[in-house]
């Protein structure tokens, strides 16, 4: 089992997902290489990362519904603050954060 | 930023529905703006794909392209990553996002086709990371290219789990099992009920490969009358199984594993438990229309389980209780794409109207209520199989609200 991938070609429809500009961005202090313009937790789950939030009791949380809907792959960026992962697009350099609510357990 | 826009007519959600009534309503005259809070217009349709009955597969993301370039093409404004988050009579939309967009629009007449969103089912461990919907399957793998996991098990036996199994074995994942889930009363739904509500699900016309294998389904009809059914061991090519349930999905900071109990024939589970290796799980709990901007609005809602549960109560031209207010697609009742894009066109016919629209438009309504009409009949997948009995009770509901007004 080797996790989460990219699929390099789609048996039906060929070339999915962005075809944006190769870019760098860092989660929790880690560099890490995406997309211009896909979604940041797109480009985090490509690089195998699940867990974008912890949750009040400290448990983590990620993308669940992908469309905007559920609010649990809630990450803070740099100079937007709290965005939804699954929707935000990915830029060069973003700073991104594992949300934290005030108050929980390992905040 | 705070700026205001006016315009004809405005269209919340730019799915099929949405879409198909901006161009309506463009296609007539009337300045018309569309606000999605997606990054691109095309709502759920972007991430299906179906395989029709000669093979070939029908490409959402394609038709979601020529019904954007048609509301574009009549001169409709998209306006895409920005959120509706409250609409006052007159009409007033309120919106919220990160660009230069307007943060409210005034509008003749509003039409909401905001769809439908999915429901979770109380799973233990389903808040896992690796824990996802099958929609979500079908967004990151069609939208977005990514493949969320290798080894998948799907909880939730409907349609949209069905979709989402095929999907992943298409792309290469293996899926280990579609499972019902386990209630919190320990019992699941009994193997034949299962069956029978499968056999439900699936529309009159059935290409796909999942309607297919639902005509397989159907053909077993009378066997699942049985006390003890028979049940087919593939569906659609992926392992349906109604006899094993899905107790709880484990592991450390992600999904590693699923726990399994039979179901016996009464829903009933087993003592003994086994689990299986998994790194994604696709926990699906039906889907819901989206029907929350509506609640300052003064449209009366009503719930009819086979349209998928709270509804707009509305009537043969999309028209709410609500002056000037339409309403279209899964947010009327969860229904296929092309059925929600049929609705789309009467409401943005009928929002034109009450937006100034010549009287002479009012001649087009029939022939579109009439393609609503075919297009359900034509339907491939019925998302409750009490879909016809709820939308007639609506029309009995609407009528019976008609004459005491
Ligand atoms: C996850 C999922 C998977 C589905 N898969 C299938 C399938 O495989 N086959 C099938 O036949 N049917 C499927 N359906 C049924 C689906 O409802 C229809 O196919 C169709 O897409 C519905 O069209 P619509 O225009 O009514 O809504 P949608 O396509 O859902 O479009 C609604 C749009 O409104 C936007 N929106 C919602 N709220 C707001 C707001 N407050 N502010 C701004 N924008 C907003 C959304 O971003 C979205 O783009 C699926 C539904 C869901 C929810
Ligand atoms: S995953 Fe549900 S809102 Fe982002």
């Amino acid at each position: 089992m080797s996790g989460p991938e990219r699929i390099e070609r789609h048996p039906v429809l060929g070339e999915v997902g962005g075809r944006g500009e190769p870019v760098r961005f860092s989660f929790d202090g880690r560099p890490l290489g995406g997309r211009a313009g896909e979604p940041v937790g797109v480009a985090l789950l490509a690089a195998g990362i699940r867990a974008l939030r912890r949750s009040r009791a400290g448990e983590p949380r990620g993308i669940h519904c992908a469309i905007g809907q559920c609010m649990e792959c809630r990450v803070e960026i740099d100079g937007l603050g709290t965005r939804r992962a699954c929707l935000t697009p990915l830029r060069d350099g973003m700073v991104v954060r594992t949300h934290r609510d005030p108050g929980s357990a390992d905040g | 930023m705070d700026s205001a826009t006016t315009v004809d007519v405005a269209v919340l959600g730019a799915g099929p529905a949405g879409l198909s009534a901006a161009a309506a309503a463009a296609e007539h005259g009337r300045s018309v703006a569309v606000f999605d809070e997606g990054e691109a217009p095309g709502g759920r349709l972007v991430g299906q794909l179906h395989r029709e009955r000669d093979g070939r597969w029908k490409v959402g993301r394609d038709e979601a392209e020529r019904l954007r370039d048609r509301a574009l093409g009549a001169g409709a404004t998209i306006v895409a990553g920005v959120s509706a988050w409250a609409v006052e009579p007159g009409w007033s939309v309120y919106l919220r996002g990160d660009g230069a967009a307007p943060r409210v629009c005034h509008a003749r007449a509003l039409v909401v086709a905001t769809g439908a969103g999915e429901l979770a089912a109380p799973l233990p461990g389903w808040t896992l990371p690796g824990a996802i919907t099958p929609g979500a399957a079908q967004v990151l793998v069609n939208v977005h290219g990514v493949l969320p996991g290798r080894r998948a098990l799907i909880a939730g036996t409907d349609a949209l789990g069905l979709e989402a199994a095929q999907l992943l074995e298409v792309v290469g994942a293996s899926v280990v099992g579609v499972h019902p889930v386990a209630g919190v009363d320990g019992a699941a739904e009994p193997p034949a009920a299962a069956l029978r509500r499968l056999v439900g699900t699936v529309g009159a016309a059935a290409p796909s490969p999942l309607l297919r294998a639902g005509g397989r389904l159907a053909r077993g009809r009378v066997v699942a009358r049985a006390a003890v059914p028979l049940l087919p061991r593939r569906v659609a090519g992926v392992p349906l199984r109604l006899r094993e349930a899905v107790t709880a999905l484990r592991g450390d900071g992600r999904v590693e594993e699923a726990e399994l109990a039979a179901v016996g024939a009464d829903g009933r589970l087993g003592e003994a438990r086994r689990t299986v290796a998994i790194d994604l799980a696709c926990v699906g709990g039906g889907l819901r229309p989206l029907v929350e901007l509506l609640a300052g609005s003064g449209c009366e809602l009503v719930a009819l389980p086979g349209l998928g549960g709270v509804v707009p109560l509305h009537g043969p031209d999309q028209q709410t209780t609500a002056p000037r207010a339409f309403v279209a697609g899964g947010v009327t009742g969860v229904e296929g794409a092309a059925v929600c894009a049929a609705q789309g066109t009467v409401a943005g016919l009928a929002a034109a109207l009450a937006a100034g629209a010549p009287p002479a438009v009012r001649r087009e309504l029939a022939p579109a209520r009439a393609r609503v009409a075919r297009r359900r009949a034509e339907a491939t997948v019925r998302f409750h199989p009490e879909l016809e009995p709820a939308r007639a009770r609506m029309r009995t509901m609407w009528e019976a609200r008609c004459a005491s007004a």
